[in-house]
């Protein structure tokens, strides 16, 4: 297992050194120049020419790779052109709201889902099933805002049930934290839920099918227990693997979430550092949210051998 | 996964030739609603959008102050925005931009992964290098890649398109390079080569036909998406430069006023939704029929 675990994580190293080399051409291949981005516009040609040499920008593409890696191995992401702060404290500026979607939309579209899926699959080709997956390909159609902006007309300004926009810190209260959570998460769930769910479905299918499983009811087991003891564990592998690849598609959600709710999240702060060019804070969001994809992907390979057994490294 | 041609309809197999075209037509909807109910909505949407012109029933530019945010009635019938243009012809002419940005994704996606992903399957040393940097795209959050790829060069169909396909290419180069990996030790490709048969022809007549399936559903899937991303794009406020209005353009514009006009961003998102949905069922049906195992197994 420690074996495995080692080889998995030197396996990850060149895909980071590439994901490296892609966030540092990005600022490359622009038509925008750095040096007169960081100059601000009312500099001169030769202050242009000054921050250039200063920070290294006329030395060769290689040369300037090899520094920067360099710098963000030693944990040093840059300053943001801006408002000159380490990229670093302004992540962690940010990073509570985020955190926070993230954490309560996998939740909540897990806690849903599953049942959804385990449901569909028992009751296949009956109308519970046609419901279930007719519910499911709609919400994995419709756009994140859409449904944001239809829960905040339903749920803030018709009720007046929960707040229309903004995000309140855990440490100002829970309740208060928790109200602000709500319509975000939701929102940004059901594309998830949608995924989960339907994969759950196929999974569940093909165990269910399975000689043991007929075996099981052959025993004289409950439904309950041949569903949940027998079928969902096997069926664990592939729904853990599709959460881990929704990741990706979560992080773009949580953009579009902090927008709609006006949330002052990392997806706001990526946002804004791209509208403005400041380039350190969207090579540092882009690099740290990849690692946390590739770090979430390595830890759901090593969980494999939670959910069976008979894998072993 | 399928990877043999078993692209066969049983509706068309099954049925007397008497019967003709309308039974056979009726038979087939009956056993695949979701492609019969997605394309019926689709080809409503594609009709709109291309006949915009002749059915919008305003200029969806012509700026109107005394009709500012009008709720929906007879004159404007998904009501007017914060500067009084008819949200109805804005949608019905913004939906080309993104129909448009959707296919041609799905086009080049396609055809660059599949190029990539022939390679990837033939050659051991290219399909190290190869999957690596396959693996680190898929890492970048596809729409963070396609924002910075929009936003650091000039925003643009060309562009808005380039930042949409860079990330879904490592997901058809997968696609194509596993079934590659499969086809490559089929006996049929053995026989091809102990015929003599030249390499690109083994690839050309044998390897890429059994491959064509699967990426018509990986493309309507993508096709979907890439609506989806347009959207998400102009709505962040890093799609096509105004005046070009498209689904997510006019949603964007609507967010400022959706206190007031919750029609702005309604009906926009509505068309879009049931877009990317109907492509969705289609792709879903399309997946069904050729791998039937997945759906009607009980």
């Amino acid at each position: 297992m420690l074996a495995y675990t080692l080889k998995r994580l030197a396996a990850a190293v060149p895909v980071m050194l590439i994901v490296a080399i892609i966030t540092f051409m990005l600022m490359h291949i622009g038509s925008v120049d750095p040096a007169s981005r960081i100059a601000g516009e009312l500099a001169t040609p030769e202050e242009v020419e000054k921050i250039r040499i200063a920070m290294g920008l006329d030395r060769p593409l290689l040369h300037q790779f090899v520094s920067w890696f360099g710098q963000v191995l030693s944990g040093d992401f840059g300053t943001s052109i801006l408002n000159r702060m380490p990229v670093l404290d302004l992540v962690g500026q940010r990073i509570e709201p985020t955190l926070s979607i993230a954490l309560f939309t996998i939740v909540f579209a897990v806690a849903l889902a599953v049942p959804m899926g385990v449901l569909a699959a028992w009751n296949a080709g009956t109308w519970v099933d046609h419901l279930i997956m007719a519910l499911a390909v709609i919400a994995f159609s419709m756009p994140v805002f859409l449904v944001g902006y239809l829960l905040i007309y339903q749920f803030s300004i018709e009720l007046r049930l929960l707040p229309v926009q903004g995000y309140k810190p855990l440490a100002g209260g829970v309740g208060p934290y928790l109200r602000h959570l709500v319509l975000p998460v939701v929102s940004l769930g059901l594309v998830f839920l949608a995924l989960i769910a339907r994969m759950t479905r196929a999974t569940m299918l093909e165990v269910l099918n399975q000689d043991y499983i007929r075996t099981a009811r052959a025993k004289g087991l409950g439904n309950t227990r041949i569903l949940v003891l027998h079928a969902l564990k096997n069926a664990a592998n592939p729904i853990v693997t599709t959460i881990g690849f929704g990741i990706a598609a979560l992080i773009g959600g949580v953009v579009v979430t902090e927008t709609v709710f006006a949330i002052p999240g990392i997806g706001r702060l990526t946002i804004d550092a791209v509208i403005r060019r400041d380039f350190p804070v969207i090579q540092g969001v882009i690099l740290l949210f990849s690692a946390a994809y590739v770090l979430i992907n390595l830890a759901i390979d090593l969980s494999y051998a939670l959910f069976d057994p008979r894998i072993r490294y | 996964m399928a990877v043999t041609d078993t692209v066969s309809l049983p509706a068309a197999r099954s049925t007397a030739p008497t019967k003709g075209r309308l039974a056979r037509f009726a038979r087939f909807v009956r056993r695949h609603p979701n492609i019969a109910i997605g394309a019926l909505i689709l080809t409503l949407i594609v009709a709109c959008s291309a006949l915009a012109p002749l059915i919008a029933p305003y200029d969806p530019d012509a700026i109107n102050p005394a009709e500012r945010l009008k709720p929906p009635s007879a004159a404007h019938l998904f009501g007017t925005d914060a500067f009084g243009r008819d949200v109805l012809s804005r949608v019905i002419w913004g939906g080309r931009i993104s129909l448009v940005v959707g296919l041609t994704v799905a086009l080049f996606s396609v055809g660059i992964g599949l190029a990539i992903g022939l390679v990837a399957g033939f050659s051991r040393i290219a399909d190290a290098v190869l999957m690596r940097v396959m693996d680190a795209m898929m890492a970048i959050p596809g729409i963070l890649l396609a924002i910075a790829l929009v936003a650091l060069t000039t925003a643009s169909i060309e562009t808005v398109v380039f930042a949409l396909v860079i990330p879904e290419i490592p997901r058809v180069v997968r696609l194509v390079r596993a079934m590659v990996l499969s086809l490559r030790e089929q006996p049929f490709v053995d026989a091809a080569r102990a015929v003599g048969t030249r390499f690109h022809m083994i690839l050309i007549r044998h390897i890429m036909p059994n491959t064509v399936a699967p990426l018509i559903v990986q493309a309507t899937f993508i096709c979907a998406f890439a609506i989806l991303g347009e959207a998400y794009l102009s709505f962040l406020g890093v799609g096509l430069p105004p005046p070009t209005s498209t689904w997510g353009s006019v949603i964007a514009e609507g967010r400022k006023v959706f206190g007031l006009a919750v029609w702005v961003v309604l009906f926009p998102g509505l068309f879009l939704g049931f877009t990317v949905l109907s492509i969705n069922l289609i792709g879903d049906g399309l997946r069904d029929i050729l791998d039937p195992k997945l759906s009607r197994r009980q």
